[in-house]
């Protein structure tokens, strides 16, 4: 019974956060300076006359109380239609679903770079703990982890695209072209994930567990790979699918440098012209999918761990 | 801990204190430190690389860039403390409300705290400065807005476990007024993690803050800013490499120094 309140209390409260939300992004018309009919005509035509503005004002609406707009604005989003861009003037939905492939790609890409990276340093570190591979990667990440990411791509496009003409400048389409952009998405979250692998593998190379199998005469690989590496992986599951999320919803600055035409590109475009329904639906929609994802992580996190319990 | 780490700690303090104190001298002082005038052009001088004259070369309009990136620390450095300080000054409000508040209070702040939390921190900074038009305020603004919520989190776990500590128990119990309780007995609790957490996220502000200026998000061209500098020194890549190095550099070294002193200053003011 305390079980189905508590699921019934997160749901109202989800509901309440959300709506929260809505009333925000509905006041991203307010924060934007300028009047949204002559925007819109501005971008169809030359000079719009003040009748042609009075006039779509009262289509779109704009001149009734904001409760009214907001309530209209609501049954619109409820209802799936989100609108139309304000710049090209199709339905926002096929913009953002024109950029999303081209982010996922991107994402997956750097989270694999930032699995193997991270398994890679994090275990190099462990085993030659305090000697000078140990040092040089913790060198590295001190580094790399204070390093932004604008001006390690500026870099890596300099040396890599001009000088040794290896890899292409910017844009999309061959997998060289992705090599650059997932690189400097994953380096600086990919050390600092090795040093969690690291400090995990430590932790556990000292624990009487691994001194019995050592004294049992089990190989060594065997000991490394079935008692050492499997239990440090369950924390590192959970931080590689927190990344995943933040690299499928953060690659903002990355993608603007390499010309990745991704979300992140998409989102940075929409801001700068204004565009106000496409902003509206890239903030909605990224909004929505991280509480769901918080909520499932959640809820899974309060199965696995009965010490935090079922209500709420 | 063992003494090792300790010692660690301390080295680790220093170095990021004296780094820090290094760019905030260079702050105050670069109208008289620096060799030239940052916003003065001499077309004579475009793209010069480095020499005795220009340390580390000049950009498109001849300015001198060390002259830039040392004036950058001040719109830089000076923006991200501002927007730091405002959004931890923001957040514990929010934070100690939520924790503490009257009851009709608490669950309006939790759940805007909830609202600003589901939102990728730099995409809300994004939003809120662009929409606001580029300018240092605007970015300054979109960035407190940003960060408030991490804090009023923060916070409100610091203010809910200080509060059932026993000597706070004890002076509740005692008729303490509320307001002493949360200077004299709750804030001395918070001070030591606060402060460390205050140096880390600073260091993603300034990441923030130039990662959004290098968008075209910052103060307006002339001024110097160190984002602003490295989108310029993006477009001159092939002629002037050497206007890429100076900025980011710059941005690296406040960010590490900050790291630095933040995970220094990590769990050592507790006893």
């Amino acid at each position: 019974m305390m079980v189905f309140r508590g699921i019934a209390w997160r749901l109202l409260y989800l509901f309440i956060v959300l709506s929260g939300i809505s009333l925000g992004v509905f006041a991203l018309f307010a924060l934007a300076p300028g009047d949204p009919a002559e925007i819109i005509l501005r971008e169809r035509s030359e000079a719009p006359d003040r009748d042609q503005i009075a006039l779509l004002r009262r289509e779109m609406g704009l001149d009734d109380p904001w409760v009214v707009q907001y309530s209209r604005w609501m049954k619109r989003v409820c209802t799936g239609q989100w609108g139309e861009s304000w710049r090209s003037g199709r339905p926002v939905w096929t913009e953002i679903a024109a950029r999303g492939p081209a982010t996922i790609e991107l994402a997956l890409a750097s989270f694999f770079l930032v699995v193997t990276g991270s398994l890679f340093c994090g275990i190099i570190a462990a085993f030659r703990q305090n000697r000078i591979p140990d040092r040089l990667i913790q060198a590295a990440t001190v580094v790399a982890s204070a390093m932004p990411s604008y001006w390690l791509g500026l870099m890596l496009i300099y040396f890599f695209s001009l000088k040794m003409n290896l890899l292409p400048v910017t844009g999309r389409g061959s997998w060289p072209h992705l090599v650059l952009p997932a690189f400097t998405l994953a380096l600086s979250v990919a050390v600092l994930q090795g040093r969690v692998l690291r400090a995990a593998l430590i932790q556990i190379m000292v624990m009487d567990y691994i001194r019995f199998a050592v004294s049992k005469g089990l190989s060594p690989w065997k000991i490394f790979v079935r008692h050492i590496l499997r239990n440090a992986l369950a924390p590192m599951a959970t931080l590689w699918g927190i990344s995943l999320g933040q690299l499928l919803g953060g690659a903002v600055i990355v993608e603007s440098i390499f010309a990745w035409p991704g979300l992140g590109r998409l989102t940075v475009e929409a801001v700068m012209g204004r565009d106000i329904p496409l902003v509206q639906a890239i903030v909605l929609l990224m909004a929505m999918i991280f509480v769901t994802v918080n909520q499932i992580v959640d809820g899974l996190h309060r199965q696995l761990d009965p010490k935090v319990g079922a209500a709420g | 801990m063992n003494r090792k780490t300790v010692n660690g700690k301390q080295r680790q303090r220093l170095a990021g204190g004296i780094l820090l104190l290094a760019m905030v001298f260079a702050a105050v002082f670069a109208p008289w430190l620096a060799p030239a005038d940052p916003l003065k052009p001499d077309l004579a001088m475009c793209l010069a690389p480095p020499s005795g004259c220009h340390l580390l070369g000049t950009d498109q309009l001849g300015r001198c860039v060390f002259s830039r990136v040392m004036h950058g620390t001040r719109t830089s450095l000076g923006g991200a403390l501002t927007a730091s300080l405002l959004a931890l000054l923001m957040g514990a409000g929010m934070g100690i409300t939520a924790a503490l508040g009257p009851k009709w209070l608490k669950l309006p702040v939790t759940a805007l705290i909830d609202m600003a939390l589901a939102l990728p921190g730099l995409i809300l900074a994004l939003v809120i400065a662009g929409l606001l038009g580029a300018s240092m305020q605007s970015l300054v603004i979109g960035l407190a807005l940003a960060g408030w919520p991490w804090w009023a989190r923060f916070v409100r776990s610091l203010t809910l476990s200080a509060w059932e500590k026993e000597f706070v128990l004890a002076g509740r119990v005692g008729g303490v007024r509320w307001g002493r309780l949360l200077l004299r007995y709750i804030l001395p609790q918070m001070q030591a993690p606060m402060l460390a957490a205050a140096t880390l996220k600073t260091g993603w502000i300034i990441l923030a803050f130039s990662g959004l200026s290098y968008l075209g998000l910052g103060p307006p061209p002339p001024s110097p800013e160190w984002g602003s500098m490295l989108q310029e020194a993006g477009i001159y890549m092939t002629r002037a490499p050497w206007m890429m190095l100076a900025p980011g550099a710059a941005i690296t070294v406040a960010v590490l120094a900050l790291n630095l002193l933040g995970e220094g200053l990590e769990g050592s003011g507790s006893p």
